[in-house]
């Protein structure tokens, strides 16, 4: 993108609100997390060439739309904490050897999170919900994070139910939202956007829509309903099912806006995804096209 | 205020208090000055009124009120005021209410003929009409205005330079009030609605403020000889484009300065400043439009409407970090890109650990691209040294 265009209307071309982009499908996601699964811990996360190849080949383009002006009105974020803690849980192990909980970390990443959002726009809202046998709405929408951050600090973790119904999540925040209704959603900007974070931190037990997809396939629908998760983990190996619920969790992400991430223990990499999550869903790139790096000579 | 022993205000006096307020909050129809300078209930300004002396003769009221029974009501007007005093006959709901003014001269130059053909209110008095003294106001300040316009008839000077204005400008009768003065005292003033027009200014620069956009400058001639004092007054809506009225400095008037040469002067300095004003705007747009064409796929969030700010997350060495830039309102002229990096792991101790990047080489002659790279060359100079200190200071 190096030509030199008259300055508004290039300007305009960059800005303009609907943007087409060439995505190379969901599963990419998956081929990420395999390489990365075999380079264990303190890669970037970026799959192999051949596997990357394989994948190309492989699989077909998909055409993506933005069906809503790239517009960064509110959020609302809700963020989705699995409190469950299976037995033989391991901790989170820094470069000085001390050692901390899964449930502490993510309390320190959500921290940050909700900091560094309210830093970025003052009007964006934050709401609580803990995931343990029924969901529960710990707290409702608020656009101070010290309100979220203290309710955080509250949450014990439980032990580790045998399911997770996922019907019963979407329910809950179908209840609690009310979906903006825009005319024209593809002009007009919306007054503000949902988003959930799910943070699922099991490697045993899969999530499920024991009750069906009905409510969460009507609130993906909506071009201003965002999902995005975060999955933290053990290493995988034969002994759990990462690699299942990895591939559940990344077929949540029907529209292809949505970002799916993973982290196994590394606390480095658990905070750059929370940096990742920052970003607004109507103007972000797609979670393919992320590129971070800044340097000279790259 | 009221006195406590008095007996308490008729139904019919309320309302036309309240009639009263709503003009004070929501303008004075006719006028041009929409902010009424002053609206006095009748018991806080009957002392000012009993007190006031004009042109050494004591001011006679036309029938000796008591408090509960009028209003005085103080009208900006040409850039100086015109008090009226209402006097009601409340036993005589009917009749319409008795009027003075502090101008004396205008009310011995008002006609039987010329009440009841310019201020119907008076004829059809309904006291029960939700706006009836809006109406009476309206229709009196318009019986005003021409008077002061005839009164111009003996002032060639400024006879000449009302018309003058009217035709430079190409505006109408509506847009000037003048107040010409009485022998000797109480110098003569104009107020003229200058036709600025935000016609081209993008929506979202000025819609915070949804009331009207409207220049006025007043002039207060002093002497004989055209020396003139000018004052200008923005409407909220034009303030929160170029600056507030106070801050805006007016050329100066030297001796002999004609009147005319001055307000275009005015007009052009106003146009300038919304051209400025449109031209930082449009620079911003540019500059966040080359931000994401260098850096789409780090962006994080920017301001979409007015482009004063965007967010975007890099990554040196592994070192993940979030970065500020944000275009205050003198930029690009005066002002460079404010940069600012902050962590994504470290709080220091309530918030994210963040440092401004104070030390950049800026040039405000330089295209988008230009200032792009500059910021790029910025952060990568000072990332290890922010990485430091914020594992340091947590």
């Amino acid at each position: 993108m190096s030509e030199v265009m008259a300055a508004t209307s290039y300007a305009n071309l960059i800005l303009e609100s609907v943007t087409r982009v060439q995505h190379m499908g969901v599963n990419i996601k998956k081929v990420s997390y395999t390489s990365e699964m075999s380079g264990e811990d303190g890669s970037s996360g970026r799959s192999s060439p051949s596997e990357a190849q394989e994948a190309t080949e492989h699989l077909e383009n998909v055409t993506i739309e933005r069906h809503v002006p790239r517009i960064n009105c509110p959020e609302h974020i809700i963020l989705v904490v699995d409190v469950c803690k299976e037995e033989g849980n391991t901790p989170y192990k820094l470069a000085d050897g001390t050692k901390f909980s899964a449930l502490y970390m993510v309390k320190r990443a959500l921290t940050l999170f909700l900091q560094n959002k309210h830093a970025i726009d003052i009007r964006h809202k934050f709401a609580l919900v803990v995931l343990h046998e029924s969901p529960i709405w710990l707290h409702d929408f608020t656009n101070n994070p010290k309100e979220i951050i203290s309710e955080l600090d509250d949450i014990d973790d439980a032990l580790a139910t045998s399911h997770c119904d996922l019907s019963l999540l979407f329910d809950l925040i179908a209840q609690q939202i009310s979906l903006p209704s825009c005319s024209n959603p593809a002009v007009a900007p919306p007054p503000c956007v949902y988003r959930t974070i799910l943070l699922y931190g099991r490697s045993q037990c899969l999530p499920q829509f024991l009750e069906g997809k009905g409510v969460f396939t009507h609130l993906i629908q909506s071009p201003h309903f965002f999902l995005d998760v975060l999955y933290m983990h053990e290493a995988p190996c034969d002994d759990n099912k990462c690699e299942g619920i990895f591939d559940i969790l990344c077929g949540l992400d029907e529209s292809g806006w949505s970002y799916v991430l993973e982290v196994s223990r590394n606390a480095t990499k658990l905070h750059n995804h929370c940096g990742s999550l920052l970003a607004h869903p109507l103007q972000r790139p797609t979670q393919k096209d992320l590129r971070y790096t800044l340097g000279g000579g790259d | 205020m009221e006195d406590k022993s008095s007996p308490e205000r008729s139904p019919v006096m309320e309302q036309f208090i309240r009639q009263v307020d709503y003009i004070k909050l929501n303008g004075f129809p006719g006028g041009l000055c929409s902010d009424l300078a002053e609206i006095t209930g009748a018991t806080e300004s009957l002392t000012v009124w009993n007190t006031r002396q004009d042109n050494g003769e004591r001011v006679e009221p036309i029938r000796e009120g008591k408090p509960r029974d009028e209003l005085l009501i103080k009208v900006p007007f040409a850039g100086t005021n015109l008090t009226i005093r209402l006097l009601f006959y409340l036993q005589e709901p009917w009749m319409p209410p008795d009027m003075s003014f502090s101008d004396i001269h205008f009310l011995s130059s008002i006609s039987i003929k010329d009440l009841e053909e310019q201020v119907p209110s008076l004829n059809n008095w309904n006291c029960s009409e939700d706006d009836i003294i809006a109406q009476l106001l309206h229709q009196l300040l318009q019986l005003y205005k021409k008077y002061q316009i005839e009164k111009l008839e003996d002032d060639d000077v400024l006879q000449f330079e009302y018309q003058s204005l009217l035709k430079t400008l190409k505006i109408g009768e509506g847009d000037i009030e003048i107040s010409v003065n009485g022998a000797g005292h109480r110098a003569s003033s104009l107020l003229v609605r200058l036709p600025l027009s935000l016609q081209d200014v993008p929506p979202v620069l000025v819609d915070a403020n949804p009331g009207s956009a409207t220049s006025l400058l007043q002039v207060t001639f002093q002497g004989n000889e055209g020396v003139f004092v000018p004052k200008l007054h923005l409407s909220p809506r034009v303030e929160l484009l170029i600056g507030g009225a106070n801050t805006l400095a007016l050329p100066a008037v030297p001796p002999g300065t004609c009147l005319m040469d001055y307000v275009e002067r005015v007009l052009e300095l106003l146009e300038e400043k919304v051209r400025k004003s449109v031209l930082c705007f449009e620079t911003r747009k540019q500059f966040i439009a080359q931000v994401l064409c260098l850096f789409g796929c780090a962006v994080i969030e920017y301001d979409a409407e007015r482009f004063n700010k965007v967010v975007l997350l890099f990554d040196v060495k592994d070192f993940h970090f979030l970065t500020f830039i944000i275009l205050g309102p003198l930029f690009p002229q005066q002002q460079a890109p404010k940069i600012v990096l902050q962590s994504l792991y470290h709080n220091s101790p309530r918030e994210p650990y963040s440092k401004e990047l104070t030390e950049q080489r800026y040039n405000p002659q330089w295209t988008p691209e230009e200032m792009v790279k500059n910021i790029k060359e910025v952060i990568l100079a000072n990332v290890s040294a922010f990485q430091q200190s914020s594992i340091r200071t947590s």
